[in-house]
């Protein structure tokens, strides 16, 4: 299983060093879904708004699964986002068949992933780069 | 050695994501077994991820134990050529890499190798053949003088930038100390 974060954007309360941040949390599972989950943290309590200059932790947090798609079924194993273009890719180790595939999803604002194009690929794809003009490596 | 399925680098073109497009791919082979049988019958490739300059592609191989390196083409963005691998220990298995940024901009290696459950870290100098790797410590995954599980299999490794804690030394306690 592995995870890719996206952020999302900053929400600003009080002052500069109060802050609360969502983000999505992209996870592969060889259940042969990927999710989308929304991970909020809370700004600290106001009572630590004086600890100006310090590193304030959060003050409580949640994680909640949003979406999912079985777009890159059988064996989700590995993503790699491509954020300035809004793409996913997920290759699919091909356990539970003879061919692996990679998938291209499309990222959205609510967290859903759009299917754009999957094509089967030899077995055992398990990890996956971006590089150069376009390209992208995979390890098999 | 044949390869098993896999024991390869495919190289898909994704400038339409609509559209992707296998272009490429190198095939890994090694002409005897590696010191474990059971793992190492044939290359294992288990990652591929990019150097710092973003020149070079790097996939460590659990079979062969070698970390493959591969020049990206300048022209065409897209081609790629087999440069000098860095050669791992025998029968350690390397699994996963990650590169560190040093203070004084020269980069660190840290290759975590499966087979033995170790880490190896390694400086960076960069040639004009490919990188160069000199090795600066190996140490257990669990640390110095740390006993490993038997059955551990280490997987992952991610290098994380901490950010510098400051200590308030004022004799009354203030809200900015102490846990949550």
């Amino acid at each position: 299983m592995q995870s890719t974060l996206l952020p999302r954007g900053f929400l600003a309360l009080a002052t500069f060093t109060l802050q609360a941040s969502a983000a999505f949390l992209y996870a592969s599972s060889y259940s042969g879904d990927v999710t989308t989950l929304n991970l909020t943290l809370a700004a600290p309590t106001p009572s630590r708004a004086r600890c100006v200059g310090s590193v304030i932790p959060p003050g409580s947090g949640s994680l909640v699964a949003v979406s999912s798609t079985d777009g890159c079924a059988g064996s989700p194993a590995w993503l790699e986002l491509d954020y300035d273009n809004a793409v996913l890719y997920c290759s699919d180790e091909g356990l539970t068949k003879a061919t692996g595939s990679m998938s291209s999803f499309r990222t959205t604002d609510d967290g859903e992933l759009l299917l754009l194009n999957k094509i089967d690929t030899k077995q055992g794809p398990v990890s996956s780069v971006l590089y150069g003009n376009g390209g992208l490596a995979v390890a098999h | 050695m044949p390869p098993s399925a896999g024991s390869m680098l495919n190289l898909i073109d994704v400038s339409d994501p609509e559209n992707l497009t296998p272009f490429a791919n190198e095939t890994f082979s090694m002409d005897l077994a590696g010191p474990n049988k059971g793992r190492q019958d044939s290359p294992h490739p288990h990652q591929a991820v990019l150097d710092p300059t973003g020149q070079y592609i790097l996939v460590p191989d659990l079979g062969a134990d070698l970390v493959r390196i591969f020049l990206i083409s300048e022209e065409d963005g897209l081609s790629i050529t087999p440069v000098e691998a860095l050669v791992a220990h025998p029968g350690t298995g390397p699994r996963h890499i990650s590169f560190l940024q040093k203070d004084d901009g020269d980069y660190f290696l840290y290759l975590i190798s499966e087979l033995s459950n170790t880490i190896t870290g390694y400086d960076v100098v960069y040639t004009e053949t490919g990188p160069e790797f000199f090795e600066k410590f190996v140490i257990p995954i669990h640390g110095e003088g740390e006993e490993v599980p038997e059955g551990a299999a280490a997987a992952e490794i991610l290098v994380s930038v901490s950010q510098p804690f400051k200590i308030y030394r004022d004799s009354t306690p203030s809200p900015c100390s102490g846990p949550l």
